[in-house]
């Protein structure tokens, strides 16, 4: 009987742990990717700023600010896609060379808020 | 129980193959730094989690292996509760092998501070390992309290010049286990662990091109330690120092670490900690959320 109740427990986290990998997304949003790269340096100004989340993303609760050196914003109309919702974009204003940091805010469509903040550089 | 053994072992690495394609993250979190579960001691987060470890080691001319499991729930967004055993088979040169539970642990946690901007992060604990809850001569017959604080510090505010060092992180632990039995000595546990994250590097530091699985990977090395504080034990401290890897996902995270004696009291062989510890409250988030 003991035997059996260990290989039950012991089966029963695999599958529970294939399981939270191979569905849907109610976790904590982190992000996977970004365009540009987290601490990259670029030849050209973007237009834009993408991250895309490892789960849906409240598009409500959720935002991106991105400033320049001298702490001014130069992000408008911070939202999640429509059609894809762990991707957040922001617009940039034109802008020159300097150092610019992105800071976002996520709440995940079960609630849970991270936050978190990176560089890029404009040569 | 060659068989059971093998069984388990086949439990454990079928949990890290299947890991592989996964997506990410979350447990104890301060700001940006997300502390994994660290599988020699206590971490300092108040979550809901069910952890699993499986533990082989050889000390004093006895082969140990440990089968623990618990379960822990937040009842508010500080305050949360446990329960935890372990199974375990002894087995000793021209002696039986013995099997058995040991205690039954309830446990109480307070999640005492917790600093987003500096990643720091503290809980309060209180422990009882309860007599004659366990079996085979494994559980002892005398309870156990232990009174305890751990605590995490992420580097993500180093300054700029020293940014390659943000995504690292130290926790530690201290903790002092009181039995009830009085000719029993008090123990002091004490432990930390230095980790360097990689998914906190790619994300918030620089993009270095790494691809899943490495890019979940957390590399670590734990310090566990005792010290026999009394009636007669001399002080001693044993203890292991435990170099692995953790893989964090959106659910949940799979460890794996060598556990190295530090002097000979403690032991002569490397054992080794495999680990599962799934995050339910991200997993089923309505049950997960704290019931007040």
């Amino acid at each position: 009987m003991k035997q059996g109740k260990i290989r039950i427990i012991a089966w029963l986290y695999c599958t529970l742990f294939f399981t939270l990998f191979s569905g849907g997304a109610y976790a904590h949003a982190f992000p996977v990717r970004s365009s540009p790269e987290v601490g990259s340096t670029l030849a050209t100004a973007p237009k834009s700023v993408t991250i895309w989340y490892d789960a849906d993303l409240n598009a409500l609760f959720t935002k991106m600010t991105v400033k320049n050196g001298a702490d001014q914003v130069v992000s408008e109309n911070s939202r999640v896609s429509a059609h894809d919702q762990r991707k957040l974009t922001a617009l940039l204003q034109p802008i020159g060379p300097g150092r610019y940091m992105v800071y976002w805010s996520a709440v995940a469509s079960d609630g849970h808020h991270t936050e978190g903040h990176w560089p890029f550089t404009v040569k | 129980m060659l068989h059971q053994r093998r069984l388990l072992l086949r439990g454990a690495m079928c949990v890290i193959i299947l890991s592989w394609p996964g997506i990410l993250w979350a447990h104890a979190v301060a700001g940006m730094r997300v502390f994994p579960a660290t599988m020699g001691f206590d971490d300092p987060g108040v979550a809901d989690e069910a952890p699993l470890l499986f533990n082989h080691i050889k000390a004093g001319g006895v082969d140990q292996d440990m089968l623990s499991f618990g379960v822990a729930k937040t009842l508010t967004k500080s305050f949360g509760i446990s329960l935890a055993t372990d199974y375990q088979w002894l087995n000793q040169k021209d002696a039986p092998q013995q099997n058995g539970w040991d205690n039954l642990t309830v446990g109480a946690q307070y999640q005492l501070f917790r600093n987003g901007p500096h990643e720091a992060i503290g809980m309060l604990a209180f422990y009882d390992a309860i007599a004659n809850t366990g079996s085979g001569g494994v559980g002892s017959d005398y309870s156990t309290y232990t009174p305890e604080f751990a605590w995490g510090k992420g580097f993500g505010d180093l300054p700029r010049s020293m940014a390659d060092l943000r995504p690292l992180a130290l926790t530690g632990m201290v903790a002092d286990s009181i039995p009830s039995d009085p000719t029993v000595p008090n123990t002091l546990n004490w432990a930390f662990s230095l980790q360097y994250s990689i998914p906190y590097l790619q994300d918030f530091v620089k993009y270095m091109g790494i691809k899943a699985p490495f890019n979940n990977m957390v590399p670590i090395v734990e310090f566990p330690m005792q010290t026999c504080l009394d009636r007669g034990c001399g002080s001693q401290t044993t203890g292991y120092i435990n170099p692995g890897v953790i893989w964090v996902g959106a659910y949940g995270q799979v460890g794996i670490e060598a556990q190295i004696p530090i002097n000979r009291a403690t032991g002569r062989h490397v054992g080794v900690l495999v680990g599962v510890d799934l995050y339910w409250g991200d997993l089923f988030p309505r049950p997960g959320r704290p019931w007040f």
